[in-house]
């Protein structure tokens, strides 16, 4: 399956309702996971104390997600996150669900600060690298224990893992019975781990354990990442001096319209609402305003401006210098 | 001033909306900061034409200012790029911009806290100073440097480094050359020659490539029933479920200009950048250490040195049309397009080894 079948794929199947993965009635009143330790602590869903407590839980999930059966349309609103428990197979509420019931895609714009589950990131990673992750690094790879060995591990990663997105390179320590997958983008990367968690392979016996991979300390592999940033880093700085370079081309046509007759109505009014935004929020809230503020103040200003510009109401603008667009890079 | 640092913020555009009109609420002291753990004012607000309907800071107003990004999305704020890739840009252009701060993930809740404290400290003063209006133009001016200093950099790219050396080569032992018998090097993508095989072997390719680009590929002709992509070994296989699939995905390589001589191993370039190797050949074990995968990582490296070598000497005979210039990457443009004759290779494979 290729990256543009998956977007198609995942588009038409947007079309139907979302099927519902677990009966609400269905559910049991007390859905506690079975017993390993002393006591239920009810926020992390777990048990601790006791003797197994060390020992990771190796129950395998109930559920599961089938993208090819699972996605469809839900409530969600554009901006919307992904369903947490459509990804790990047990939404109950279908197409009533708030929130997306399909996998990530390259036109979603996730928060920095946010993963695609719409969950907070922290600065830092836990310390068993589980979790939501860290927002101080862009990381796409994930760590897969607990598989069980056989011959052509990647071609079986690949398979199971390929539904979720693009995967840009699987890596199997045979010895160490784990791998490492690296995905193209951060958001499959964190579906993938929710959705894989505490699953098995083509329905054999492991229970997988995935966690959030460490850096690569090989020094190959750092070039090449370092090679990568640097690639997108170049590109991306070609991106904002092309940018730049438009909004200045804006500049002189304002000041070019600057020399045409004015008409002073149109103008007066623009001032009027101006002063309006100005006035709004430290009257209403009392925020005191820095320049971080005024700066948004003007460039929302000056995106005015280009407004009225476009709708060809050229006049109205020749009243403002071109200091206004000044921030506007 | 100090009113600014207790009740400023740096929101920037995107998160704050086109509205002309925003309503926010200020809650002082309402969470604790994510990167410097002391609490800080918090504002909330709610945009119908932002991106997102609600908005809320997570990071306080100083570790905002201390990385010039917004307290909201965490991009740069003059920029909306991620404070990554902004960093790694100025690092490229030699321009520093971590000021040594925040940055070191392993200090403990109470060195950062103080960090940040020495942080509010020094953006008071140039408050102070006024340094801020010039913030602006201080941004747009690094963006030039920048770009002068990158346009340099990309002239003088970095080359990939050496993969192989004598004393690499000199650690190649007999043991996988059991491995290396059954490979396909010697192979080609003519449809008649192996006339009931779906899978290819696929080599000599770089550890950047992703598979994705092989399967996008690839699902262009067929459906694919297994793909193993060892970058470590620099070979995989690729297998359809049809034997049509094949054949079409054979003779696109065969007539994609880059395959003058039919006898060899196909080359294909995908999406521009990632160079292929394609041959037919049955699916067989490529070992699973990792040594293993090393030591068929250089095999590879030689055939191709191998090939190029041969190359230039056929260069000599004007027999060749393909003198097609290829988006090759910089370890692999001096590679061949044709090899001859595959026995001849083996043999020099085998020398090798009992170097």
């Amino acid at each position: 399956m290729s990256s543009g079948e998956v977007v198609q794929q995942s588009k038409t199947l947007m079309d139907r309702p979302a099927r519902l993965q677990v009966d609400p009635e269905s559910i049991a009143e007390d859905d506690k996971p079975p017993q390993t330790g002393n006591a239920f602590n009810i926020w992390y869903l777990k048990w601790s104390g006791g003797e197994s407590s060390s020992k990771r839980n190796q129950i395998k999930s109930k559920f599961k997600v089938n993208i090819k059966q699972d996605t469809g349309y839900t409530r969600a609103k554009l901006s919307s996150p992904i369903c947490l428990f459509f990804a790990r197979g047990c939404c109950y509420r279908g197409k009533k669900c708030p929130y997306f019931h399909r996998i990530p895609l390259d036109v979603d714009s996730f928060l920095p600060t946010q993963d695609c589950f719409g969950r907070d990131k922290t600065a830092e990673y836990r310390d068993d690298m589980d979790g939501v992750g860290s927002f101080n690094k862009i990381n796409r790879t994930l760590y897969i224990g607990g598989l069980h060995m056989k011959d052509n591990m990647e071609n079986k990663i690949i398979k199971n893992f390929q539904p979720f997105g693009d995967i840009e390179k699987v890596r199997v320590l045979y010895n160490k019975s784990c791998a490492f997958v690296t995905f193209r983008l951060e958001s499959t990367a964190q579906f993938v781990k929710e959705a894989m968690a505490d699953q098995s392979l083509d329905n054999g016996n492991e229970v997988l354990y995935i966690r959030w991979s460490n850096e690569d300390p090989n020094p190959h592999a750092q070039r090449q990442e370092k090679r990568r940033l640097e690639e997108i880093a170049i590109n991306t700085v070609k991106n904002l001096l092309e940018s730049v370079q438009d909004s200045e081309n804006k500049k002189r046509k304002v000041e070019i319209q600057v020399e045409e007759p004015e008409d002073e109505e149109a103008e007066s009014e623009n001032v009027h609402e101006i002063k309006q935004i100005e006035a709004s929020i430290p009257v209403n809230h009392g925020i005191t305003f820095n320049t971080t503020s005024l700066e948004t103040l003007s460039k929302l200003r000056a995106k005015q401006i280009e407004k009225e510009t476009k709708n060809a109401v050229a006049n109205a603008i020749g009243g403002y210098s071109s200091d206004d667009d000044d921030d506007d890079a | 001033m100090d009113q600014n640092i207790e009740d400023g913020f740096s929101i920037c555009d995107e998160c704050l909306g086109s509205d002309k009109q925003i309503k926010m609420t200020k809650h002082t002291n309402a969470a604790e900061c994510k990167l410097c753990t002391r609490p800080f004012t918090v504002f909330r607000w709610n945009n119908k034409t932002a991106s997102r309907r609600t908005g809320k800071t997570t990071i306080c107003y100083t570790c905002a200012r201390t990385k010039n990004c917004c307290q909201s999305c965490m991009l740069d704020i003059n920029y909306h790029i991620p404070i990554e890739i902004r960093d790694t840009a100025l690092r490229m252009a030699g321009l520093d911009s971590s000021k040594g701060l925040l940055t070191a993930s392993k200090v403990n809740q109470e060195t950062k806290a103080l960090m940040a404290d020495k942080n509010e400290q020094t953006l008071r003063n140039s408050d102070l100073v006024g340094e801020d209006d010039v913030n602006q133009e201080k941004a747009r001016e690094i963006l030039y440097k920048l770009a002068d200093k990158l346009k340099n950099a990309t002239k003088t790219a970095p080359k990939n480094p050496k993969t192989t050396n004598t004393e690499e080569s000199a650690k190649l032992s007999k043991d996988i050359s059991k491995l290396i018998s059954k490979l396909p090097f010697g192979g080609n993508i003519n449809p008649d020659t192996n006339p009931t095989l779906t899978s290819f072997f696929l080599f000599g390719f770089n550890s950047d490539l992703p598979i994705y680009a092989v399967t996008n590929y690839a699902t262009k002709f067929g459906k694919v029933k297994s793909l193993t992509i060892l970058h470590n070994a620099k070979c995989g296989y690729l297998t359809f479920t049809t034997r049509q699939a094949a054949e079409n995905f054979a003779s696109d390589i065969n007539s994609n200009g880059l395959n003058t001589n039919k006898s060899t191993a196909g080359l294909v370039v995908l999406e521009g950048k990632y160079p292929i190797r394609v041959s037919w050949g049955k699916v067989q074990p490529l070992g699973t250490s990792n040594d293993e995968h090393h030591k068929l990582s250089l095999v590879v490296n030689k055939v191709l040195k191998q090939l190029s070598e041969k190359d230039t000497r056929t260069e000599s005979k004007p027999k060749q049309s393909s003198k097609v210039t290829t988006p090759k990457s910089k370890n692999k443009s001096k590679k061949p397009l044709e090899i001859k004759s595959a026995p001849t290779k083996y043999k020099a494979i085998r020398s090798d080894y009992e170097l």
